[in-house]
């Protein structure tokens, strides 16, 4: 069984899902009866965490203890912001140095802000478009340099990198994970748009993980990495044509995505350019940018299905983009299809 | 901005059950009353103790991250956004405490094992008390305390960040949507990670019965 179900089940199970995937899930149990046993084999495995309790006993006024840490602190910062910064007898817009010479005035206090604020609306706009108009100019030519790795591929395999229809390698980061594994990849900070906001938590990002990797390590942890490999990029999820998994490009359509700035869907750290338009990586190599207004009124909309779904296309010319970690097969729609 | 607790001893609300979480910090942030500021932190120290002892496997380290837990509820209480959930930002800074005294003793693991013994064999020693009390038939009470020290080992040999997962989502039964904002990664990393916690409890827990017979 699909891990994924798994813990959709285990989380239904322990109250830990939100209410529409409650409701998925009862609609499952509903149609497929032969979960409820899985259903049993998982409470079964977490009824041992029921041998020791919830909450254990506080060593002896811990809350006090707390309560006198805070009030120490609180006083403490009571002495500092009552320390006299000028004297009490002092005009609040003439302060006068200790050697009796004049100092700054209220009114060249709002003079000097004024002219600050002023130089900064003049500057700031220009300053500002300028340095986004390099970060999306240097996005366009790292998914060039992916286009580029992405052909060198099928060159070589006869297929763009294919995400599994199932199991555990299902998501879309695994397009990385292959051209690393096949060295067709220059550096793992291609994968980071410079204007997402991943770019500026980069240091969280693990990079490239393999399928090698987690075999060798074994762990949750290099399991999560693999599925955050993608960075920051969507990559096309495939099509799904009368029964048949697909991974598109042979055809070098100027007008099939098969890549671009990611859209996450209730997560806003791979959301690039400030939202205002996505640079998309063709079928034919080519790059395009597309503003958040158009990317509506595209024939196809690159980060939907035709059904609207977040996931795999339905005909041969329905590209999805799908995030890093977005399986083609969301579990309802795998469980249908089947 | 002055973020000094200002002082109001006469304002002493009557503070009941039916005060929120949010109510309590919100006021405490407006008024300075510590009055409220208790109530907030006798709310939680049961549970985000427990919360923290067994995610640290130390008592000790534990109540040191309490203390500097709510230290800083008190220091970033102007941060608190009015309208936000009080617990999960609770543990995201209790997590994040946990993992600053974790850094300042990297024994703390050992620390914990030592301790997981040493409470065993405490257990063990009042068991000559239970067999002259009413208590329940001590071979069954022997067979519980057996099976609950396996699940604390077998929980102190997971991961930090499986054990996270577990405290919060099983013991403290959050979402896994809270889960995922306290700990700051994907919701489906949360889940990733409880689902092959459960596995590796359970061959745990498989492993060590198999040892016991064999």
């Amino acid at each position: 069984m699909d891990n994924r179900l798994r813990e959709l089940l285990l989380g239904y199970l322990l109250g830990a899902l939100d209410r529409e995937e409650v409701d998925a899930v009862e609609e499952l149990l509903h149609q497929h009866p032969e979960l409820h046993g899985e259903l049993d084999a998982l409470r079964e495995m977490i009824d041992p965490l029921e041998e020791i309790p919830s909450t254990e006993k506080p060593p002896e006024r811990l809350a006090e203890r707390t309560c006198n840490l805070v009030e120490f602190h609180a006083r403490r910062d009571d002495k500092l912001d009552a320390a006299p910064i000028a004297s009490p007898g002092m005009s609040a817009t003439h302060v006068v140095s200790s050697d009796g010479s004049s100092s700054w005035t209220s009114l060249d206090m709002f003079v000097a802000i004024g002219v600050c604020l002023s130089l900064a609306f003049l500057f700031l706009p220009a300053l500002m478009a300028s340095r986004d108009q390099a970060r999306t100019m240097q996005c366009q030519q790292q998914l060039s340099r992916l286009g580029l790795a992405l052909h060198t591929y099928y060159d070589r395999f006869n297929s763009f990198p294919a995400i599994p229809k199932t199991g555990d390698f299902s998501f879309s980061g695994m397009f990385a994970s292959r051209l690393r594994e096949c060295e067709m990849l220059e550096k793992d900070s291609t994968l980071i748009c410079p204007s997402s906001p991943l770019a500026d938590s980069a240091d969280h990002w693990a990079g490239v993980f393999t399928v090698r990797d987690v075999m060798a390590d074994d762990s949750d942890v290099s399991m999560t990495m693999l599925h955050q490999s993608g960075g920051s990029y969507g990559y096309c999820l495939g099509v799904y044509v009368n029964g048949q998994y697909e991974t598109p490009g042979a055809s070098r359509r100027a007008t099939f995505t098969i890549m671009g700035d990611g859209s996450w869907v209730g997560d806003d750290s791979v959301i690039a350019h400030g939202n205002r338009g996505r640079n998309l990586l063709k079928e034919d190599g080519s790059v395009q940018w597309i503003s958040r207004v158009s990317l509506d009124a595209l024939p196809d909309h690159p980060y939907r299905n035709i059904r609207g779904q977040i996931s795999v296309g339905l005909s041969r010319d329905d590209s999805v983009l799908g995030d890093t970690s977005t399986s083609p097969f969301p579990i309802p729609f795998y469980y249908v299809s089947e | 901005m002055n973020v000094a607790v200002q002082k109001h001893p006469d304002c002493n609300p009557s503070v009941d059950e039916s005060w929120t979480d949010e109510m309590l910090l919100v006021q405490y942030r407006q008024t300075g009353n510590r009055r409220l500021f208790e109530v907030l932190v006798s709310r939680y120290e049961r549970e985000l103790y427990s919360y923290l002892r067994r995610y640290l496997g130390d008592a000790e380290m534990a109540d040191d991250a309490f203390q500097a837990a709510f230290l800083q509820v008190h220091l970033k209480r102007d941060h608190y956004e009015e309208g936000r959930k009080f617990r999960p930002w609770l543990y995201t800074i209790a997590t994040n405490q946990a993992i600053d005294a974790q850094r300042r003793n990297r024994r703390h693991r050992m620390v914990s094992l030592d301790r997981a013994g040493a409470d065993h064999v405490e257990e063990v020693g009042r068991l000559a008390d239970v067999l002259v009390s009413n208590a329940p038939d001590p071979v069954d009470v022997a067979a519980d305390k057996e099976r609950s020290a396996w699940v604390r080992s077998a929980l102190a040999d997971l991961s930090d960040q499986a054990r996270q997962v577990v405290e919060l989502v099983y013991y403290r039964g959050m979402k896994y949507r809270e889960a995922a904002e306290i700990l700051a990664v994907p919701v489906g990393t949360v889940k990733s990670r409880l689902h092959a916690a459960i596995n590796k409890l359970n061959g745990s827990m498989a492993h060590q019965e198999a040892e016991r017979r064999g």
